[in-house]
C-alpha cells in the first residue's frame, strides 16, 4: 500500500491546495472528496479520489468512458456508495446520507424527466418534496421557467419537447430548489453538435447568473475547456491532474493528459543529464534535446518527450540560436484546415510528427521538400508515460 | 510539489484487494421488504399447502411409502396412467398439427389482419375451461350440432359424448391456443426476408419453407407440444364432464380418491406423482428449448 | 394485456414494418393454390376455436327449455329465469367478490415482488422468481388437493375470504410477469432522479414508479381477476356449502340437467372475462393512439 500512498495518485497536483484527509478547513470549500475508493467486486472503479471545489466554482471531470468520472459524481450524489473515503458537502460529512438528504441537484445524461408530469410539474417536484408553500413554489417555478426560456412550454409533457428543451427542463428542475451543488453528467451528450455548442453558452451564462457550484462530467474536451474554472482529468479510476484549462493544456503532468487534451506530439525519450536544463535523447530526433528544468516532470529517466504542434517552427535553414532544439525533416503531407495548415513531417531518423502553421505559408511546404524543425527548451516537456 | 506525484499509473488490480468488509453495510429495508413480504406470503399460502399435501402422501393413513407401493401394484392405476399419457400425447400432437398452420398464417399476414385474427384465438383462451367443456357437451350430445351433421355418416343419432373422441376433441379445442400463440411468437421473430433469400438462391417455395422456416420453428413446436402435454396430464374438468368412466385420467382418479373413497393418502400420493412428472417434463422442455418465460405480457 | 400473451421470452426487436408488404416475388399458380388452401385450413381451424363459444352464447337465447340447435326461437326467458333465481345471482356475486379480493391481493404481492426482484442484487433471485412463477405451471388438480387438505386441516372450507387468498396465489405469476416486463422498460434513473430531488424511497415509488406501471399493473390485476372468476377445479373441493361460486354452480348443474339457463351462466362467464379482456385491449389501443399524437 505504501507505494500507492506515496504516489498520491489522485491529488490535484497543480492546484495550490492539496487534498486533505480531514474535514475541509477552508470555509469556501463547498464540496470535498477525500480519499474516495470504489470497488465493484474485484474491479477498482475509483482510486483515492481527492478533490475540493470552492463555492461558485465550475469544475469538470474529463476523461474517457470508464475512467471513473461518473462513478465519482454519483458517489457525491449518494446514488453509489463509496467503498472507502468521505464526501463533505458545505463542511458536513454526507457519506452515509441518503440521496434525498444531500440537497444536490443532478442533471442526468438522459435527463430522467418524469414522463407523466408536465414541465411545470417536473420543476415543482423538488419544491413539493421540500413542502414549500404553494404560492412560493409557484413564484420559484415562474422564475426558473423564465430563466430557462421555458414559460410557453410549462404545460407540455417531456415527450412533446425537443432535446434542447428537455435539457433545459432537467436543468431547471435541478437548480430550482437552490441545491448546494449542481452536478451534471454529460448533460449535452444527447444533443446534436450545433445545439450542443449553443447550450454550452447558455449553461455557462446560467451558472454565472445563479452563482452555482458545479461539478460537471464529460468526455468532450471542448466542452470542458469552454465551461470550466478547473478541469480534472480522469483515467482508469485515477484523477491525473486538476488545473485551470490553460494550465492543463500548457503544462500537462503526464503523457495521458497531454494526449487527451488537445493535439500533442509524444515521443519516447531518455534523460541523459539533469541541471538547469534537462538533456534528452529523443527517439527519432537527431542529437540532444534541451528541456527547461521546470518542464521536466518525470522521476524516471525513461519517459516521454512532448510538444504541442503549434510550438514547432519550420524553416528552410537551421536556426542560429544555440539553445534552440532543431531537427532535419522532410514534408510528408499537408492538410488544409482553413486558418491553419497541418504539416506532416518525417525527421531524418524516421519519426513522424505534425506541425501547425498559418495557412498563408502553404506554398512553402511542397511534399518531399527538406526543412528544419525547431523549438525552444521551454516549448517542450519531459513527461511520465501514462497510457 | 510538482507533477511527479501524479504521474503514477493506476495500480494494477492485483496489487490491491478490495477491503474485506465494506465500511458501510448496505441498509436492508425497502428492497428487502418488497421481496420478503411476498416471499413470506407465498411460503405460507402456497408453499405450505403444497408441502403439507406432499407430506400426506407418506403419512396418511400411516407413515411410510405404503401408498406408493399400493399405487405401483394396482393394475388399474397403470391403466389410468396409460390412458392419461396416451390422451395427452394425442392432444399434444393434434394441437401442434392444427396450431402450426394458423401460427404460420398469422405470422405472415398483415399486422392489422393478424391483430384481429389473434383475437379469435385469445378470446377462446380467456373463456373458462368449464364453459368450453360445457359447449362440447352441447355440440356432441344426442341433439348436438356435430351429432346432427355427422348423422348421415354414422347412421344413428347417437352423440359421441362420454367417449375418448369427445375428450380428445374438447381438450384439443381448449389447448389449441397455446401452440398457436407460442409458435406465432417465434415465427414473428424470424425475418421474413430469410425464406425470400432462400428462394432467390433457387429454392422452390416448398423447399424454402422446409429448409428455412421449419427448422427455425422447431424449438417452438416442440416446446409448445410438450407444454400442452404437461397441461393435459393434469386436466380434470374436461375428462370428468365430457368423458365416461373409461376415460378416467389421473386427475379424475385423484378427485375420486378424495370425494368417493375419502382416501387422502392415495389422493396425495397420486398428486405427488403427477407433480413430479409435470415438473420433470417442464424442466426437460426448458433445457431443450431455452424457452424461458411462458407468459410474457 | 396483449394478444401475444404467450411468446417465448425475451422478445427481440421487431423487424422493420412493411417487410411483409414489400416487393413480392411473382407467385406461380401452384403457390397461389397453396396459399388459398392454407387460408381455407386456417379459416376452418379458427371456426373450430370460435364456434363452440358462439354456440353457448346462442343457446342462452333459445326459446325452449332444452338445448337444441338450430335454435327453436329467440327469447330472453332464460335470462329472466337466471336473474330471478337467487342461487344463480348469489353465485355470480360471490364469484365477483372472491375475484376482486383475489385480484387485489395478487396485485399487491406480485407488484411488490416484481419491484423487489428488479432492484435487488442477483443472489437468490432465481429461486424467488421460481417460487412466484410456479403456480402457473403446477397442475391445477395438485393445487386443488393441497388447498383441500389444508382447508380441511384448518377447518376453513367454505370461507370465501380464504378461498380468495388461495386464488390470489394463481394470479401472482401473471402480475409478476406483467410488472417485471414493464419494469424492464422503466428507466430506473427516474427513481434516482426523484431521490436526488428530495423524495424518500416510499415517496419515489408512489409518485414516480407506480404511475409508470399502471397499465402493466392493471393488466396483471385483470388476469388475476379472470383466473379467480373462472376457477372451476379447486372450488369443487373447498366450496363446502357456504361458497358456491358461479363455476361451482354451473358444474353442479351440468351434471344433472342441461338447460339453456346453464348457457346463460356460461355466457355470463364468457362475457365477464372476454369483456374485460376486450376492454383492456381497447384501452391499450387508445393509449397507443394518444401517445402517437
Amino acid at each position: 500500500m505504501s507505494e500507492q500512498a506515496s504516489a498520491g495518485v489522485g491529488a490535484p497536483v497543480t492546484d495550490e491546495r492539496p487534498a486533505r484527509p480531514d474535514p475541509p478547513a477552508a470555509a469556501e470549500d463547498q464540496v470535498v472528496f477525500s480519499g474516495i475508493h470504489k470497488w465493484y467486486g474485484d474491479a477498482l472503479a475509483v482510486h483515492d479520489f481527492n478533490l475540493a471545489i470552492r463555492k461558485g466554482e465550475f469544475v469538470t471531470l474529463l476523461g474517457p468512458s470508464g475512467s471513473g468520472k461518473t462513478t465519482s459524481l454519483r458517489i457525491l450524489a449518494g446514488l453509489e456508495s463509496a467503498t472507502a473515503g468521505e464526501v463533505y458537502l458545505a463542511g458536513r460529512a454526507v457519506t452515509d446520507d441518503v440521496p434525498e438528504k444531500r440537497n444536490i441537484g443532478l442533471v442526468f445524461q438522459n435527463y430522467a424527466l418524469f414522463p407523466h408530469m408536465t414541465v411545470a410539474q417536473n420543476i415543482a417536484f423538488p419544491l413539493k418534496m421540500r413542502r414549500m408553500k404553494k404560492a412560493d413554489a409557484a413564484r420559484e417555478i415562474d422564475r426558473v421557467l423564465t430563466m430557462t426560456q421555458l414559460t410557453e412550454f410549462r404545460d407540455r409533457y417531456p415527450r412533446q419537447l425537443s432535446g434542447g428543451q428537455q435539457q433545459r427542463v432537467a436543468l431547471a428542475r435541478a437548480f430550482v430548489f437552490d441545491p448546494s451543488v449542481l452536478l451534471m453528467d454529460e448533460p449535452l451528450g444527447a444533443l446534436d453538435r450545433n445545439l450542443r455548442d449553443h447550450m454550452r453558452l447558455e449553461l455557462k451564462a446560467l451558472q454565472q447568473r445563479i452563482g452555482a457550484t458545479v461539478l460537471y462530467v464529460t468526455h468532450d474536451q471542448d466542452e470542458a475547456l469552454a465551461l470550466s474554472d478547473r478541469i480534472g482529468v480522469m483515467h482508469r479510476g485515477v484523477l491525473q491532474q486538476t488545473a485551470p484549462p490553460h494550465e492543463l493544456y500548457e503544462a500537462p503532468v503526464n503523457s495521458f493528459v497531454a494526449k487527451f487534451l488537445g493535439k500533442s506530439i509524444c515521443l519516447p525519450a531518455r534523460r541523459v543529464e539533469k541541471g538547469a536544463r534537462t538533456v534528452l535523447e529523443v527517439s527519432g530526433v537527431d542529437g540532444r534535446v534541451l528541456v527547461e528544468a521546470g518542464n521536466d516532470c518525470s522521476t524516471a529517466d525513461d519517459a516521454e518527450f512532448m510538444i504541442r504542434p503549434e510550438r514547432l517552427r519550420i524553416s528552410a535553414e537551421r536556426p542560429d540560436a544555440a539553445d534552440r532544439n532543431a531537427a532535419r525533416c522532410t514534408v510528408a503531407a499537408h492538410v488544409y484546415l482553413g486558418p491553419q495548415i497541418e504539416v506532416h513531417l518525417r525527421t531524418a531518423e524516421g519519426a513522424e510528427l505534425e506541425a501547425m502553421v498559418p495557412a498563408e505559408l502553404r506554398a512553402d511546404f511542397e511534399v518531399g521538400s527538406p526543412h528544419w524543425l525547431s523549438w525552444g527548451p521551454d516549448d517542450c516537456r519531459f513527461l511520465p508515460r501514462v497510457d | 510539489m510538482t507533477a511527479q506525484t501524479s504521474a503514477k499509473r493506476p495500480p494494477p488490480a492485483a496489487d490491491i484487494r478490495p477491503p474485506a468488509a465494506r465500511r458501510r453495510a448496505r441498509r436492508p429495508g425497502f428492497v428487502t421488504a418488497a421481496l420478503g413480504l411476498p416471499v413470506a406470503f407465498m411460503a405460507i399460502v402456497y408453499a405450505y399447502p403444497v408441502g403439507a399435501m406432499l407430506l400426506k402422501s407418506v403419512t396418511e393413513p400411516t407413515a411410510g411409502f405404503g401408498n406408493f407401493t399400493e399405487a405401483a401394484t394396482d393394475r388399474t392405476m397403470w391403466h389410468v396412467l396409460w390412458i392419461t399419457v396416451r390422451m395427452s400425447a394425442e392432444v399434444a400432437v393434434l394441437t401442434v398439427l392444427l396450431g402450426f398452420p394458423v401460427a404460420y398464417f398469422l405470422a405472415r399476414t398483415s399486422k392489422r389482419k393478424a391483430r384481429f385474427l389473434v383475437l379469435l384465438v385469445v378470446i377462446p383462451f380467456w373463456t373458462s375451461i368449464l364453459v368450453r367443456s360445457f359447449a362440447w357437451i352441447v355440440l356432441l350430445g344426442d341433439n348436438g350440432l356435430v351429432t346432427k351433421i355427422l348423422e348421415p355418416l354414422t347412421g344413428d343419432g347417437q352423440g359421441m359424448l362420454y367417449s375418448e373422441s369427445a375428450v380428445i376433441i374438447a381438450m384439443t379445442h381448449i389447448l389449441l391456443p397455446f401452440p398457436i400463440l407460442i409458435i406465432k411468437g417465434t415465427l414473428d421473430q424470424i425475418d421474413a426476408s430469410l425464406p425470400r433469400a432462400a428462394r432467390s438462391l433457387g429454392a422452390g417455395p416448398v423447399r424454402a419453407f422446409a429448409h428455412v422456416y421449419l427448422p427455425l420453428a422447431v424449438p417452438a413446436i416442440v416446446s409448445s407440444g410438450m407444454l400442452v402435454f404437461v397441461i393435459a396430464l393434469g386436466f380434470y374438468v374436461t375428462p370428468a364432464l365430457v368423458g365416461g368412466p373409461k376415460q378416467s385420467t389421473i386427475a379424475v382418479v385423484i378427485a375420486e380418491a378424495v370425494q368417493v373413497n375419502f382416501d387422502w393418502g392415495m389422493a396425495a400420493t397420486l398428486a405427488t406423482l403427477l407433480l413430479i412428472l409435470a415438473t420433470a417434463l417442464t424442466m426437460i422442455v426448458r433445457r431443450l428449448t431455452k424457452v424461458k418465460g411462458l407468459v410474457t405480457l | 394485456m396483449t394478444a401475444d400473451l404467450i411468446t417465448p421470452a425475451p422478445a427481440r426487436p421487431k423487424p422493420p414494418p412493411g417487410r411483409r408488404r414489400g416487393k413480392r416475388s411473382p407467385a406461380t399458380r401452384a403457390e397461389r393454390a397453396l396459399g388459398w388452401a392454407l387460408r381455407g385450413l386456417v379459416a376452418l381451424i379458427l371456426a373450430f376455436l370460435v364456434i363452440p363459444i358462439l354456440i353457448v352464447v346462442l343457446e342462452s337465447f333459445n326459446s325452449v327449455d332444452y338445448l337444441s340447435f338450430p335454435l327453436e326461437g329467440w327469447s330472453l326467458t332464460h335470462y329472466r329465469e337466471f336473474f330471478a333465481d337467487s342461487a344463480w345471482v348469489d353465485a355470480t356475486l360471490l364469484s365477483a367478490r372472491i375475484a376482486l379480493l383475489a385480484a387485489a391481493i395478487a396485485t399487491v404481492v406480485g407488484t411488490a415482488a416484481a419491484w423487489g426482484l428488479a432492484r435487488s442484487p442477483a443472489r437468490g433471485k432465481g429461486l424467488v422468481f421460481a417460487l412466484m412463477y410456479s403456480p402457473l405451471v403446477i397442475p391445477i388438480i395438485v393445487l386443488a388437493m393441497s388447498y383441500y387438505f389444508t382447508f380441511a386441516d384448518f377447518r376453513v372450507i367454505g370461507h370465501w375470504q380464504v378461498i380468495a387468498v388461495a386464488y390470489s396465489v394463481m394470479g401472482v405469476p401473471y402480475v409478476l410477469v406483467a410488472v417485471s416486463s414493464a419494469l424492464q422498460q422503466f428507466d430506473s434513473e427516474l427513481e434516482n432522479a426523484a431521490r436526488t430531488l428530495g423524495a424518500s424511497l416510499p415517496k419515489t415509488l408512489l409518485r414516480i414508479t407506480l404511475p409508470s406501471l399502471t397499465s402493466a399493473i392493471s393488466a396483471g390485476a385483470l388476469f388475476a381477476f379472470v383466473i379467480a372468476f373462472d376457477e372451476a377445479v379447486i372450488i369443487l373441493f373447498v366450496s363446502g356449502t357456504g361458497s358456491v361460486t358461479l363455476p361451482r354452480k354451473l358444474w353442479d348443474s351440468v351434471r344433472y340437467d342441461l338447460t339453456p339457463t346453464l348457457a346463460v351462466a356460461g355466457t355470463i362467464l364468457i362475457a365477464v372475462c372476454v369483456g374485460l379482456f376486450l376492454l383492456s385491449e381497447l384501452i391499450k389501443i387508445l393509449r397507443e393512439r394518444r401517445e402517437r399524437r
